[in-house]
């Protein structure tokens, strides 16, 4: 299928989506913009770069060319704004005994400057070398000489016209504010990535990828109060095809039952209470806990003079001893998963991702690793049998920024059963739940507190979701290892749902998802933060 | 050099030298090719920045990474009949300049939003103050000069068997700020960040130092190391203490991670007249606290951007000049910022009151400062705290901020420091300890990249730290 035929097909798909006649919105034809990569001309620039740090000496070299396209819309009742954002770029990386070189360049690039990239590449790897640690071990990784692959999305949402997302938009917020003549506000959001990357390198692989990241957010008030919404649309590898077929109407019901207990919460009672964690509440803790503290390059102490570190001091000596949870948790990463929001065929350093278990029955099993870090695990990949391979976790934001890890999509084990939000709660007799949360962890992701959404935390008493508890000043407190061990419930396998998180800025690509299903934790601290003082 | 005239770069961003950004020529060329695809008359707004960066990382006592990135971010806006459309792109050939413009100005026909600017801003053509920003002895440097800096600052790590990671950035930008409506600036600057974390074999003490400026010259690399080494020695064998309040010894840079929330996201005239913030206040005369005491009377929380220690850019990213401005004075709030549109709306001004987010803290010229030593014999039991980390903004109406202390936390006793002690989680508010202040020290320049910040050692009563941290 070419591209003009896969958008007019699209097109038909969208043009048949449900519902949407209700709100006033009519799907057009897309503007059918044919935008081919040009490889050869792409191909031709990366052998510029490539030949330039060769002559240069280098031991490796690798090269990528990004183009960013980032949109992003905000509409209320009575208008909609777009913001877009174009980046582009090109950086070269190298190393010639025990030191990256890597030099960028902003916008579009020619061959001289492809040539100068590689040079300069290099001579910053020669004269940067400091230190006594031996030459960079660099894991092998198969060539991929002639790749080329695009996110299976249905519609490109840079092919559908400006006007189209103003209507479509205003028609969603006309639609909510018409719902319930208690709804005294409304407002939706949409954003889209369309990011092209090449990635060529002396190994001998070139190719390119076209990735999408598509995300969005309804919000309205019920009253005086802000109705929860905020696991509905999170990014995903996706196109507008998320966003128009997102069933916001089926939530509606949900969104207003939580809104109305939220009408006039009560203040957190401080002490220890089991608390139920809806699925996208699950996630982001997964994600800012064991997500961020298995990633390798943060363990080894890159990062020590700045983000952090990690509870994991010892990756090498930890792997397969470190209990970093109850025997019910096991927690894979997989950059290849459909529709995850850090998806990619190849990462930033031309790896085809593969599924690895990080966390087995509770012990730590593996880390979120890339060609430059897993070395330093050979020990104990050698002990049981495992070839020392990048898991496929290379990424940066933009080609400007340094090479650095790209969190890997995460995968929580469900628990046996089909138990959902409903069933957890009805096991907690006195307690609380939570259905989203931020969660702030300290420089070694050990100790942290999570902050509940606004109207995102509900008392639960005699197993039943009653009133809506204040969320200003409310934190639950945790510690890493013990926060995961306390863990008595996980909801079954048809829960199990996928949310996506944005890791920096908006329009940064290093997003990625979560699956899980809701969670109950026991004995979990909760403080009024306000009170504290 | 020419500071605020042509600049002192002459390169073309993409051309084959290595390190460069744009000149105020090439910027101004740059702004005529925008215009050159701009259709339909209307107003222009252009702000570009471009930078050229380099930077050295090490980590156990290696460097790891050496780098070089050219980077140049073009906001394009054009209004036409009152209506604005924005787009952001980094891409200055023709073809992609042509492309933003055309969604700039399909942005704008897609949105019904009233346009907020004005032609007749008297700021336009205001002259600027000429602070002192560059340095073509930093901006001459390379990555030779950087590996130096680190090999330095890792001998001092390796003569003390402990564990250096540590970043040194030099770079340097053009800022430019152009439009149809006669606005012009350009104005050069270079900079220096440099960082250190040292933590011993065990991973079980760490101690931290940095500091940024615009001139490699007034940034002692080497004196940073010998401060991060001697932190983490310090803290070997850490002893738990029950949490509490406490007389808390805070370091300069402590005081800065802790008052910097208040300037970055409080100071704003417009959300406390609006009843957002801690300033809000309602009587007959004012709709905000401005007129009252906040803080400790010894207190003076300015910014100038002629600050001979803490200069900074010298306008915003509008083009609109910053002025020398004091926030608070004696205790008393004396200024928030707005923007022209509040200005000429709400408060029948012409002109804006920006905030840089560079600020001077520091004691009034009659009240004696003591030194961070004093500060410690001065106390019969206290806490001397290094910095804090991952401070989150709790409640912004009394901004009581949570967060951690790191890299360095002692116990002191009798006026000595007796022990290194666990670090803690905290709960406190910038305007709480500005109002239960024992002591003020003077004040130094911190490590707050991009930005000029002056604060000085405080000692403070009553620090409340909620519960022990077990992360070194």
């Amino acid at each position: 299928m070419n591209r003009r035929t896969f958008v007019h097909t699209s097109m038909l798909g969208v043009a048949m989506m449900p519902g949407m006649a209700r709100i006033g919105y009519t799907p057009r034809r897309p503007r059918a913009v044919d935008e081919p990569i040009n490889r050869d001309a792409l191909r031709a620039l990366t052998s510029v770069a490539l030949d330039a740090a060769r002559q240069a000496g280098a031991t490796y070299a690798d090269v990528q060319i990004r183009t960013t396209l980032f949109e992003q819309w905000g509409a209320t009742t009575w208008d909609s704004v777009p913001y877009w954002r174009v980046g582009g770029g090109a950086s070269v990386r190298a190393f010639v005994r025990d030191c990256w070189g890597v030099v960028s360049l902003d916008g579009a690039v020619t061959d001289r400057d492809m040539a100068r990239l590689g040079r300069d590449a290099v001579a910053q790897s020669r004269m940067g070398s400091v230190g006594a640690a031996g030459p960079l071990e660099w894991a092998p990784s198969p060539a991929v000489p002639d790749g080329d692959w695009r996110m299976p999305v249905e519609l490109d949402p840079f092919v559908v016209s400006p006007n189209e997302k103003h209507d479509f938009l205003m028609a969603v917020v006309d639609d909510v504010t018409r719902w319930d003549n208690r709804i005294s506000n409304a407002a939706a959001r949409a954003k889209f990535i369309r990011d092209t990357r090449t990635f060529a390198s002396t190994d001998g692989t070139f190719c390119t990828q076209q990735l999408f990241n598509t995300g969005g957010e309804i919000s309205f008030f019920l009253g005086n109060r802000q109705a929860y919404t905020g696991d509905f649309l999170t990014p995903a590898g996706a196109g507008w095809e998320y966003l128009v077929n997102a069933p916001y109407r089926d939530r509606m019901p949900r969104w207003i039952d939580l809104a109305l207990r939220h009408q006039n919460p009560v203040p957190i009672e401080p002490g220890r209470f089991d608390v139920v964690f809806g699925g996208f509440a699950a996630a982001e803790l997964l994600n800012g806990t064991i997500g961020i503290g298995t990633e390798l390059d943060r363990a080894l102490g890159r990062y020590a003079n700045d983000v952090g570190t990690s509870f994991i001091t010892d990756p090498l000596g930890m792997l397969g001893i470190l209990a970093v949870g109850a025997p019910s948790i096991t927690v894979t990463a997989n950059r290849s998963a459909p529709r995850g929001a850090a998806t990619v065929k190849w990462d930033d350093e031309g790896v085809a991702p593969q599924e690895t278990t990080l966390v087995n029955a509770g012990v730590l099993a593996d880390m979120q690793t890339t060609r430059d870090t897993v070395p330093t695990l050979k020990a104990a990949y050698d002990r049981t049998g495992r070839p020392v391979r990048s898991n496929g976790c290379a990424g940066r934001p933009h080609a400007s920024d340094l090479p650095g890890q790209n969190a890997s999509n995460l995968s929580l084990a469900p628990g046996a059963g089909d138990n959902g939000f409903d069933d957890l709660i009805k096991g907690v007799k006195r307690g609380y739940a939570i259905l989203g949360n931020q969660v702030s962890m300290d420089w070694q992701v050990l100790n942290g507190a999570g902050r509940p959404h606004v109207g995102a935390i509900f008392v639960i008493r005699n197993g039943q979701l009653a009133e809506g508890v204040m969320t200003h000043g409310t934190e639950f407190l945790l510690r890493t290892p013990e926060l995961w061990k306390s863990v008595v419930t996980i909801g079954g396998r048809s829960k199990v749902e996928s949310y996506g998180f944005v890791r920096g800025y908006e329009d940064d690509v290093l997003s990625n998802s979560v699956a899980t299903a809701p969670i109950t934790v026991a004995q979990l601290r909760l403080v009024n933060a306000l009170e504290q003082h | 050099m020419n500071i605020g005239g042509s600049g002192p770069v002459r390169r073309l961003l993409g051309s084959p030298e290595s390190k460069h950004f744009l000149s105020r020529e090439e910027c101004v060329e740059l702004f005529n090719r925008i215009l050159s695809f701009c259709g339909g008359g209307g107003d222009t707004f252009v702000s570009i920045v471009s930078r050229w960066t380099g930077t050295t990382r090490w980590a156990h006592n290696h460097t790891y990474i050496a780098a070089e990135t050219q980077t140049v971010d073009v906001q394009i806006e054009r209004s036409i009949h009152s209506r604005g459309g924005f787009v952001q792109t980094n891409r200055i050939d023709d073809d992609g300049l042509r492309e933003a413009v055309q969604l700039a100005e399909r942005t704008r026909s897609a949105s019904r939003t009233w346009y907020e600017g004005s032609p007749v801003d008297p700021d336009v053509h205001a002259s600027i103050t000429h602070p002192t920003l560059w340095s073509d002895a930093t901006f001459a440097l390379g990555a030779d000069a950087r590996t130096k800096i680190a090999h330095d600052m890792i001998a001092t790590a390796l003569d003390a068997g402990v564990n250096a990671a540590g970043t040194v950035t030099l770079s340097a930008h053009g800022h430019a700020v152009l439009a149809t409506n006669g606005m012009s600036r350009y104005y050069p600057v270079t900079s220096v960040d440099c960082s250190m974390t040292a933590r011993n074999v065990s991973a079980r003490a760490s101690g931290w130092a940095g500091k940024n400026d615009y001139d490699l010259a007034r940034v002692d690399s080497v004196a940073i190391a010998r401060t991060a080494v001697a932190k983490c020695r310090n803290s070997a064998n850490p002893r738990s203490i029950e949490p509490g309040r406490y007389k808390a010894i805070l370091e300069p840079q402590a005081v800065h991670d802790l008052v910097a929330p208040l300037v970055e996201r409080a100071m704003g005239r417009e959300m406390a007249e609006q009843g957002n913030g801690p300033f809000v206040y309602h009587s007959a005369e004012t709709a905000s606290k401005i007129g009252l005491k906040v803080a400790d009377e010894r207190l003076i929380l300015s910014a100038d951007p002629m600050d001979p220690e803490a200069s900074f850019l010298p306008f915003d990213d509008d083009g609109t000049p910053f002025r020398a401005v004091t926030w608070i004075d004696r205790g008393v709030l004396r200024d928030l910022y707005y923007g022209r549109t509040y200005a000429v709306r709400s408060l029948g001004w012409e002109t804006a009151l920006p905030n840089s987010t560079s600020f001077r803290l520091s004691a009034v010229p009659d009240v004696a400062v003591i030194s961070l030593e004093e500060m410690i014999a001065n106390t019969e039991r206290g806490i001397l705290v290094t910095r804090f980390s991952h401070v989150d903004l709790i409640d912004i109406r009394s901004m009581l901020c949570s967060g951690f202390t790191r890299d360095g936390l002692w116990l002191i006793q009798d006026g000595k420091i007796s022990m290194p002690i666990t670090n803690f989680r905290f709960v406190e508010s910038p305007l709480f300890i500005m109002n239960r202040l024992d002591a003020i020290g003077t004040p130094t320049r911190v490590f707050a990249p991009d930005l000029a910040r002056m604060v000085p050692a405080l000692a403070v009563r009553d620090f409340h730290f909620t519960s022990l941290a077990d992360a070194v």
